[in-house]
């Protein structure tokens, strides 16, 4: 059952990070990886992975002023997002991992 | 909502069904919306993984994982996905599910999990063996364990999308009706929306 899991979560960033979109494949990777380029973005993205409620309407309009489209955005929120759900996914696989040899 | 055109409905199809479901009053929520916008981009895959840890075959119940889902949104602070998982959890396992499982009212299994999930949402750098023993002792396998995994995995993705871009509810007798059918419809959407 966990193997469907892990197969369904590597599709899932595939499409994520590999997919055509308004960002570029590097750009989403970085996001995910939590090592964006550009303050605004690297201020947004580290909110997202470590406490994205604090995020407000004000982050949200810098990055569009500064010229990203909303589906750029969106782009850059999905892939923080999956990038820190996989930092506790692989955490639990390597301690269960441990526990269980 | 804070990126407006993700929600308004790429083709006609997701316009007449967010249109719909207005109308019958268990509203399409954000999460929903935001599936149809780009399917092969998130919504698909997304969709097809939620389907799979909430309601595929599995060591947990269909409510226990309600309450994972539940456990590792608190910890996250999204109260739009307590606000939905909470009314699943509770119809499922009974009133008050989210305020008794650290006491045991779910079993010392399902209590276990909570807690070991509730860490590995807000410390993962601090998750360790002994965290692991804890949830073995109390008599869950470790296949178990990771199936439940998933489901936190799924809550620490959806969480952070709908605190960043704020979604919400039109009403409250809305977001219950939507989760409602959100239970009803096991985690699936019309295949024909999904292209």
């Amino acid at each position: 059952m966990s193997e469907r899991l892990g197969l369904l979560v590597a599709a899932l960033e595939a499409a994520v990070l590999d997919g055509p979109g308004d960002t570029t494949k590097s750009e989403r990777k970085a996001a995910a990886d939590g090592q964006p380029e550009g303050a605004n973005v690297a201020a947004f993205v580290e909110k997202v992975r470590r406490h994205a409620v604090r995020v407000t309407d004000d982050d949200i309009a810098d990055l569009r002023k500064s010229g990203l489209t909303e589906d750029a955005v969106f782009e850059l929120t999905a892939a923080a997002a999956l990038g820190a759900a996989l930092v506790r996914l692989r955490a639990a696989l390597r301690v269960i991992g441990e526990v269980s040899e | 909502m804070r990126l407006p055109s993700l929600i308004q409905g790429d083709r006609f199809a997701h316009r007449a069904f967010i249109r719909l479901t207005r109308l019958l009053g268990a509203d399409a929520d954000d999460v929903v919306k935001v599936i149809f916008h780009r399917p092969a981009f998130f919504g698909g895959p997304f969709i097809a993984f939620a389907r799979e840890a909430m309601r595929g075959p599995s060591a947990w119940s269909a409510g226990e994982r309600e309450l994972f889902g539940s456990v590792v949104s608190s910890a996250n602070e999204c109260a739009f996905c307590v606000g939905t998982h909470e009314v699943i959890t509770e119809n499922l396992l009974g009133a008050g599910a989210l305020r008794n499982w650290e006491d045991g009212g779910h079993g010392p299994r399902a209590t276990a999990t909570c807690r070991f999930l509730q860490k590995l949402t807000r410390e993962p750098d601090a998750i360790d063996r002994a965290d692991v023993r804890l949830v073995l002792d109390a008599g869950v396998e470790p296949c178990a364990l990771l199936e439940a995994v998933y489901v936190a995995v799924l809550f620490n993705l959806i969480n952070r999308i709908a605190n960043a871009l704020d979604f919400g509810y039109r009403s409250d007798s809305v977001r219950i009706r939507g989760a409602a059918m959100l239970h009803r419809m096991g985690y699936t959407v019309p295949g024909f929306l999904m292209r």
